[in-house]
């Protein structure tokens, strides 16, 4: 198992450090006003990404349990996280322009010239992939993941993230129901870069049910996911956009697009096996899967 | 056996995640807009200014110009947008050239002046096909300098006072593209 998470951990932190390095540049050129509209979609991916895979039932078992998976989950970009409006100096006129997950820039004119704003990345989805474990015992379970600190790109950014997530099988309680229910609170951070730091709430209201060796599973959740933004930008006195004519330090709080979703999923269970796939609906999509070994 | 499979058709997929998210972030799009501003006061009729700009003064340029692998004109437009005396007339040539020896003219634009309608009015520098890819060889070229010469030249300038001052810009829009 060692053996085949080095390589996807490493594979991991590539897909982190190119987004960060992009990311990054991006930021040295767009004012505090367009800024949220640009990351808002990367903000509500990320959110989305590590929610994903915090359960593939609602069952805890009584005894001590334990489970180590590797999950990949890809967030499905719809066409209307690519673009946003906008804000423009007096005189000029507002069109659209990309966001962090659209492609070509945006650009409109006006008495000072051309205002510019970023392009995106070309985005139609964007995947996420993390080891995973979590300890069950007594209708309880704490699942976690989280990569270790790194230094990442050029400039040695700080990279790490975890999530922990409680969940509780309530359905002991009224053993007259057909299925098994569970609820679970979860938080989780992701310190991407200097620049960006993703703070992270789940709530979710799972239900499941047993047919021999596979389950079907589902669950009602809710989620509310916030980047801290810190950039510096470059100042250009013959900037377009005034706000961009000084180097100017922003802080910014930016809340994601993703509230409540509904997930729909299946695993099958073989001995000690644990194969899972599953699909959220939220502001994006977002299929995942899994393969757990479970104890 | 059966485990094995799963197990193996997992790693692809997975892989294939991966893979297709590094590619994607590493390609970045950014425009590039720059002005070259002229500014001449005379007391004849006509005016003759050359302006230079080099592109490694554009901040956005200098940011990514070690990987840009793609760079090409968007558009152009011109402008004038100050006059004095107010009833300001005269016609207008403007050029923008390669910073070469022959001095390649890039794209050039005429309009007589009339205030009434002209003065902060933006007029398109409409270019050929052929004319714009003579501007992105000039822009793709390797090594040298990244220099446009840009020329106003006003003739038959008329107004009521014995000075005559104008200022005209010319914006340029251009796009590169390039791999983090």
């Amino acid at each position: 198992m060692k053996k085949r998470l080095v390589p996807i951990l490493i594979a991991l932190i590539s897909v982190f450090q190119a987004l960060s390095a992009g990311v990054d540049d991006v930021l040295s050129f767009i004012s505090e006003e367009n800024a949220e509209g640009y990351l808002r979609p990367l903000v509500t991916s990320l959110g989305l990404g590590l929610n994903s895979g915090l359960y593939h039932t609602a069952a805890v078992s009584e005894k001590f349990s334990f489970g180590i998976s590797l999950r990949a989950s890809v967030m499905l970009i719809p066409e209307d996280h690519k673009s946003f409006k906008p804000s423009t100096p007096a005189g000029y006129v507002s069109g659209t322009t990309s966001t962090v997950f659209g492609g070509e820039p945006g650009y409109s004119y006006g008495p000072d010239g051309y205002v510019s704003y970023p392009g995106g990345f070309d985005v139609a989805h964007m995947p996420i992939a993390f080891p995973q474990i979590s300890l069950g015992y007594r209708g309880f379970e704490l699942t976690s993941k989280f990569i270790p600190k790194q230094e990442i790109g050029e400039g040695k950014s700080e990279f790490y993230f975890y999530s922990f997530a409680l969940k509780h099988e309530v359905s002991r309680y009224f053993r007259f129901l057909p299925l098994n229910a569970a609820l679970q609170i979860g938080t989780g951070k992701i310190k991407f870069s200097d620049q960006l730091e993703f703070n992270n709430m789940v709530f979710n209201a799972i239900a499941s049910k047993r047919f021999g060796i596979a389950t079907l599973y589902g669950g009602l959740g809710y989620q509310h996911t916030a980047v801290d933004v810190n950039y510096t930008t470059k100042g250009d006195p013959d900037n377009a956009d005034p706000l961009l004519h000084e180097s100017r330090d922003i802080n910014l709080n930016i809340r994601g697009d993703n509230g409540v979703g509904v997930t729909l999923g299946t695993m099958i269970k073989l001995t000690y096996f644990v194969l899972n796939i599953d699909y959220t609906y939220n502001s994006q999509s977002v299929l995942s899967t899994g393969l757990s070994l479970e104890f | 056996m059966k485990i094995l499979k799963i197990i193996i058709t997992f790693g692809v997929l997975a892989s294939m995640f991966f893979m297709t998210g590094c590619d994607q972030f590493e390609n970045f799009s950014v425009n590039v807009p720059l002005t070259i501003t002229f500014n001449e006061s005379t007391q004849n009729s006509t005016i003759n200014r050359v302006e230079s700009y080099d592109l490694d003064n554009n901040s956005v340029y200098n940011e990514y110009k070690d990987r840009i692998e793609n760079f090409e004109f968007v558009e152009a437009r011109y402008v004038v947008t100050e006059i004095d005396p107010a009833d300001l007339t005269g016609d207008i040539v403007l050029t923008v050239r390669r910073d070469d020896e022959d001095g390649h003219v890039l794209f050039t634009a005429e309009r007589t002046f009339d205030p009434e309608t002209d003065l902060n009015t933006s007029y398109d520098f409409v270019l050929t096909a052929e004319e714009i890819s003579f501007f992105n060889s000039y822009l793709m070229a390797t090594g040298g300098s990244k220099v446009f010469w840009g020329e106003a030249d006003i003739t038959n300038i008329e107004g009521s006072s014995e000075t005559k001052e104008v200022t005209v810009k010319v914006h340029l829009l251009l796009k590169a593209k390039g791999t983090l």
